[in-house]
């Protein structure tokens, strides 16, 4: 039976029912897209990480829908496309098409992430586009998997792409093929993974082909600005909920990679105002010499993400979400970096940190919708060198969860994915299946979330022992000296580490220590042997309200299950416990005497 | 203070840096509404910007060189 | 002598016998959730099959689901690799939606306290590198001892790190903690899902052994009361494959009977797709809460092993693939902040239901909104047996409408067409990941509500042949009626394409093919049965990957052409040069398939009382008026056509078909719609 039964009925210039359906029908097509992209991709940070983001557009490179991968990269796309359209001109799209752009100065995160762009097109007339962008683990550049930790300049952290047509009209540039590939030190991986992303927005253009054969391109085009506009309309109500006033809030990233000793400020002074609300990040810090510097598009994207953390779950994601929201980024700050600052950890170490340092100057505005500061580093570990069994060479990009804050209803969650992304971890199995390391533990990080009413959540701790004659490793973490903020009268949460054990050591010790690097945590280029042991410590999430609030049914439930100690139970949330026939239970009067004591 | 005009960047190839709003600090791809303050030209990406400028940025920092 | 199927439903516990001749006696008992064997017992005695003329019983059951979903299973002790007693709780670090931060993880179906350590190593290789010794072993057993006395362990699930590569390991404690546990049941990794990814793994061990002690007791008591009874009684349980296992064999493995309860809708789906002469469908089985979509490809079910409890908690092992949904009748409307209308996943359920259930209901659901549309017979609902009250329906859509500034009716048809469009999307979601465009595909759609919506949806999908099964509602219990014996079994072998060999691979199927029929000769397997083999493949460096069937004549050479050419179909590109890895061997053996031509056919089903053809008001999706000719299915005999708008309406279900739309009554019973030529 015909397929447009239903969707002529509504037609061009859709009601709110086919603006609906039209909308499922686009986030849909972007899920399928980042389907297509996991189940083909080579790199772990791929197929088990999901770091990449899927993206339909309009000609005006106006987003009309997404699917949510990894929240970091939604505001940057925004910039890459709309600058890709104008650098190269509408005009200059043919059927067939796929441009590539990583260039930090033109709207991108950070080198590593690649943005694909395919035109499509109906009945020869231009509709708009689809991109995925998406985290390339090994980008060529001085260090292995393209975090350059100690990089001072751009020309540091791998290869920089403008837009460029690397398939025209359906043919493969060989030219910039060449370049690309020569430039990257494990070819065939990238070619894999561009594949799987090229791919993925041909499932996507099949997909629109049949929406324009339904509505036309007017119809689509005309459809997409009506969900934008509803979408605004949202966002602006939004806004005018929100108390008026203006909030600072303050956090800090503690050292570049290339200074040891300097802090870097971020700040923020949001103005909720009558319809719109502007995030000022006047204040922060002049830009770093490392690479701890975030583009326009990470400070953009860090803010909407804070914003759609705070707003209305049900809002269907467009350009129009955005249209509220005012940025003003320095440019030459350490959150709008200037050419040719170099940026790779800004995506992936401070977009967390702005997004807490948004939730801490709205948290007097909007208590009960904030988080307390999460632990809120990737800790991003690269490390790469030939295996022993494939004689291959293999890059990859490790990162780890940490804990997040509490809020006020509930505790936050042990160890999961910062919110700059929502990635999956790389499972014992898999990790050690591909790369030559044995995995000795993975487990909670004992006490590392905060204390409070609600609990920050606990990190983990990964220890990881070198099963190769070398291997090359690079780092770029942070919270190791700073910790994780607790709102309201909760507690920090616990610092993280790094550390390293080499083969016939028995101590633990900082990268610094043992290998001499600047920063213990920032560093590139370190050669490990095989026996070398790696400890990653994940930071904790900051707790929410007064620990001698908390439930003594909860706090003893946290002690059966192992998260503190009865010295802590006592001494921080006021809590007594005895033990009665073998178990423990709470003694109520003492813990009120206690608690009374106490406050 | 006037309107503004619009002003093309260069598009030579080996011109590879960017340059800012005034106010918000995007990158200007191809063109920015020019105005001039108090004899200090600003360079920003649209009259939305050139808005804010005047209405947020100015009463609070002042017309600061950069 | 009777084959018969008993489905347990939420609201019914459903009876279909078959006999020799395909004759079919059906029944329905309330069910018994607090104690369902009652129900069981129950609805045979209603149905007056004599127990002698029984030849064997299959049952869908949803004890094991309902004790994962309600949380009501057993107390779990979790025993792993020393290191990584926190995996269940660390989970996979992702979380459900990207912008909230009130999501809490799932919790695990065990507790952080009841998580030991084993000093133990395999690696990557299969190689035991730290060797599991008997001080480690007692320190296990001390360990599971020195558990608080307040919360001791009801079952024990062990998953060591690359058990399913060797499972020495896992076998010895399992040895050792059944001595020193002599009462625990106890579940190992490599037997219950010998899979890649130790969370995963750790997450369907720990499933099993948390509905052990329920099920063990559900399947006991069931052959306590058949054993008790004037004859013996064959009765297996349906497992989450659709095929059937013993009860003592559910009791040992109940991790395969957690879909049991859907399986049957597929199975009975299938069936009567095959009836249809469709080898390509897709099942639609739409109740009051949910609806499960699931597919036939080529005349046979889909497998998957991606099945989760809640989000984030997977239990992997093959299931009947099927996609639940948060949609059914019952789903709720609602109007967001910005005026935008809504449906569900929220549900009115049972209780109190849609508005017209005059139970206390008072939100707009699709229920009502079928009414207003006239879609419905309020006098008419399960055949009479529940009065629904249109006014009170109307009345709740008419709130909808006011918020959504429209006519009652306009929101009625929006509703409905939200509702559709939901149940579009995840039928999209389930086939196009697949790498299957459903356009080929005939949608057989049952369950109380599915025949109402199945039209619209299939139009929405550009799929152009509706099927609708005698007996709508009564589907999933023919379904275990005629389910067959089926095993199936997955073994990872992780290996270049180039190092494999065609004599070694169909050595290894054989000898998986010959423990599968071991299994089967002990599941009281008669007849003939035959036996897929399927290569999971993916290029080196992917991690996902795709089945192809392998073939003795066509061997390896074959699969991977095939692979080449899908991965060019689905992804657009293709590299024939890059080596491929070859995942794991998947073998199905299944009984001769009962559905099939040469098996019984069945005959004409009882009937309900004609009564002619009426007329109806309704509306249009425009909201427009019109009037809709109803007739009753019983009165239409194989070979009728007739023309939308019109309403079918039969005891357990309605079946709407919109102006445009032919009906045809197939031979088989089915009913075929089609558009119009």
């Amino acid at each position: 039976m015909s397929a447009n039964a239903t969707m002529d009925a509504t037609g061009p210039g859709l009601d709110s029912v086919g603006l609906t359906v039209l909308n499922n029908f686009l986030v849909n097509t972007c899920r399928e897209m980042g389907l297509a992209m996991m189940k083909t991709a080579y790199s772990s940070i791929f197929n088990e990480g999901l770091d990449f983001s899927c993206i339909i557009l309009d000609r005006d490179g106006e987003m009309v829908s997404y699917a949510e991968f990894c929240p970091a990269q939604i505001g940057a796309i925004l910039y890459t496309v709309k600058w890709t359209i104008e650098e190269l001109g509408l005009d200059n799209f043919r059927p067939g098409d796929v441009v590539m752009h990583n260039d930090p100065y033109r709207g991108g995160c950070h080198m590593p992430e690649h943005t694909v762009i395919k035109p499509v097109f109906h009945d020869g007339e231009l509709y708009g586009f689809v991109a995925n962008i998406a985290h390339v683990t090994e980008i060529g550049g001085k260090a292995v998997g393209g975090f350059a930790a100690d990089a001072k300049e751009v020309y540091q952290e791998g290869l920089r792409l403008p837009p460029i047509k690397i398939i025209d009209q359906g043919r493969h540039v060989d030219d910039l093929w060449k370049v690309i590939l020569s430039n990257h030190r494990t070819p065939v991986t990238s070619w894999g993974d561009f594949h799987a992303m090229i791919g993925s927005l041909s499932v996507a253009e099949r997909r629109l082909h049949e929406a324009l054969a339904k509505h036309g391109v007017a119809g689509l085009l005309a459809a997409g600005k009506s969900l934008m506009a509803y979408s605004e309309q949202r966002m602006r109500a939004e806004v005018r909920e929100l108390p008026k006033g203006e909030y600072g809030f303050e956090d800090w990233i503690e050292n570049d990679g290339v200074d040891p000793t300097a802090r870097y400020r971020i700040h923020c002074l949001v103005s909720v105002r009558d319809d719109d609300i502007i995030f000022d990040y006047t204040g922060s810090s002049k830009q770093a010499k490392g690479p701890c510097n975030c583009t326009y598009g990470v400070t953009a994207s860090a803010t909407y993400n804070a914003m759609l953390n705070l707003t209305d779950q049900t809002i269907p994601r467009n350009s129009g979400c955005y249209r509220p929201i005012r940025i003003i980024a320095p440019p030459g700050s350490v959150v709008n970096v200037a050419h040719p600052g170099p940026s790779v950890g800004g995506n992936s170490e401070v977009h967390e940190r702005i997004v807490d340092v948004l939730f801490g100057a709205l948290s007097a505005a909007v208590p009960q919708r904030v988080a307390a500061a999460a632990g809120a580093s990737s800790c991003n570990f690269l490390f790469g060198g030939r295996h022993p069994q494939t004689a291959q060479y293999y890059a990859n990009y490790h990162i780890e969860g940490s804990g997040w804050g509490a809020t006020i209803g509930g505790d936050g969650n042990h160890t999961q994915c910062p919110i700059n992304g929502n990635c999956r971890n790389t499972p014992v199995e898999v990790f050690e299946t591909r790369y030559p390391w044995t995995v000795e533990q993975y487990s909670l990080a004992p006490i590392s979330g905060g204390h409070g009413r609600t609990r920050g959540g606990h990190g983990c701790i990964r220890v990881l022992r070198v099963d190769a004659p070398e291997i090359t490793v690079s780092s770029f973490m942070d919270r190791h000296s700073t910790r994780a903020w607790g709102l309201f009268g909760g507690e920090d949460g616990g610092s993280g580490a790094l550390r390293v054990m080499r083969a016939g050591e028995q101590t633990w010790r900082t990268f610094s220590e043992a290998f001499g690097t600047v920063s213990p945590n920032k560093f590139a280029d370190v050669q490990l042997h095989r026996g070398d042991r790696v400890m990653i410590v994940s930071p904790g999430g900051g707790g929410y309200g007064s620990p001698l609030e908390r439930d003594p049914a909860l706090v003893l439930e946290d002690l059966r299950e192992g998260l503190y100690d009865v010295d802590i139970a006592r001494t921080v949330y006021g809590v007594v416990l005895r033990e009665v026939g073998g178990t423990l239970a709470v003694d109520a009067q003492r813990t009120r005497q206690e608690r009374g004591a106490t406050t | 203070m006037t309107d503004g005009e619009w002003v093309e960047l260069p598009r030579q190839l080996y011109v590879t840096t960017v340059c800012h709003c005034d106010l918000c600090g995007k990158m200007v791809a191809r063109r920015f509404l020019r105005q001039v303050h108090d004899g200090q030209p600003k360079r920003f990406c649209d009259a939305d910007c050139a808005r804010l400028w005047q209405e947020y940025w100015r009463p609070r920092y002042g017309n600061r060189p950069d | 002598m009777y084959r018969v199927g008993i489905d347990s439903g939420g609201t019914f516990t459903d009876l279909v016998g078959i006999d020799a001749d395909g004759a079919l006696v059906v029944a329905k008992h309330a069910s018994t959730p607090q104690a369902p064997k009652d129900a069981f017992l129950g609805v045979i005695d209603k149905s007056r099959i004599a127990d002698e003329a029984i030849e064997r019983i299959a049952h869908g059951t949803t004890v094991a689901t309902n004790a994962i979903i309600q949380r009501q299973g057993a107390r779990v002790a979790f025993v792993t690799t020393s290191g990584f007693e926190d995996v269940p709780f660390i989970q996979r670090i992702n979380r459900r939606r990207e912008y909230d931060l009130h999501w809490r993880k799932p919790q695990p179906l065990t507790r952080r306290r009841w998580s030991v350590g084993a000093r133990e190593r395999v690696n990557a290789n299969g190689e035991i590198t730290v060797p599991l010794d008997a001080e480690a072993i007692a320190d296990v057993v001390a360990a599971l001892r020195a558990l608080p006395a307040d919360e001791p362990p009801e079952a024990i699930a062990v998953c060591l790190l690359f058990a399913f590569l060797n499972p020495r390991h896992e076998l010895m404690l399992g040895e050792q903690l059944a001595q020193a546990f002599p009462d625990l049941p106890i579940s190992l990794s490599h037997q219950v899902a010998p899979i890649w990814r130790e969370y995963e793994r750790s997450s369907t061990v720990l499933a099993d052994a948390f509905v052990k002690p329920l099920v063990a007791g559900y399947c006991e008591s069931l052959s306590r009361a058949l054993a008790a009874r004037s004859a013996q009684v064959h009765c297996s349980i349906l497992k989450s494959d659709g095929g059937t296992t013993l009860l003592a064999n559910a009791a040992r493995r109940p991790v395969d009977i957690l879909l049991s309860g859907l399986a049957g809708g597929l199975v009975g789906g299938r069936y009567w797709a095959r009836r249809a002469g469709i080898a390509d469908g897709i099942t639609l089985d739409m109740g009051g809460t949910s609806a499960d979509v699931g597919l036939v490809i080529g005349g046979q079910q889909r497998f998957t092993t991606e099945f989760e409890i809640e989000w984030g908690l997977p239990v992997a092992v093959p299931i009947v693939e099927v996609r639940t949904l948060g949609a059914g009748g019952g789903s709720i409307a609602w109007v967001d902040k910005g005026g935008m209308l809504n449906v569900g996943p929220q549900s009115a359920g049972a209780s109190p239901g849609p508005a017209a259930y005059a139970a206390g209901g008072t939100d707009a659901t699709v229920t009502d909104a079928n009414l207003v549309l006239g879609r419905l017979d309020p006098d008419y609902f399960l055949g009479g047996e529940m009065a629904l009250d249109a006014a009170l329906a109307w009345q709740a859509v008419a709130r909808v409408a006011q918020r959504v500034g429209q006519t009652p009716e306009q929101t009625a048809a929006a509703i409905v067409d939200i509702a559709d469009e939901n149940m579009t999307n995840a039928i999209r979601l389930a086939t196009i990941e697949r790498g299957i465009d459903p356009r080929g595909f005939a949608l057989v759609a049952f369950g109380g509500a599915g025949p109402l919506h199945a039209v619209a949806i299939a139009r929405k999908l550009g799929i152009e042949r509706v099927v609708v099964p005698p007996h709508p509602g009564l589907v999933s219990a023919l379904g275990a009626a005629i389910s067959e014996l089926r095993v199936e079994k997955v073994r990872t072998v992780a290996m270049l394409s180039d190092l494999a060999s065609d004599a070694a691979l169909i050595a290894q199927f054989a000898e998986m093919e010959a423990d599968a029929r071991g299994e089967l000769a002990a599941e009281g397997l008669r007849g003939h049965a035959f036996a897929t083999w399927k290569l999971s493949l993916r290029y080196f460096q992917q991690n996902y990957e795709q089945d192809v069937t392998f073939t003795r004549a066509g061997g390896l050479a074959e699969c991977l052409a095939q692979f080449h050419r899908r991965h060019a179909e689905f992804y657009g590109y293709s590299f024939p040069d890059q080596p491929v890895e070859l995942v794991h061997l998947r073998l199905s053996v299944y009984e001769a398939d009962r559905g099939d031509a040469e098996g019984p056919r069945l005959r004409a089903l009882p009937a309900d009382a004609p009564a002619g053809v009426r007329e109806r008001a309704g509306r249009d999706m425009g909201g427009r008026a019109v009037t809709f000719a109803v007739h009753r299915r019983a009165a239409l005999p194989p070979g009728h056509t007739l023309a939308g708008p019109a309403i079918i309406e039969e005891v357990d279900s309605t079946t709407f078909i919109p102006a445009g739309a032919r009906l045809q009554v197939h031979e088989s019973g089915n009913l075929i719609i089609t558009e119009a030529a």
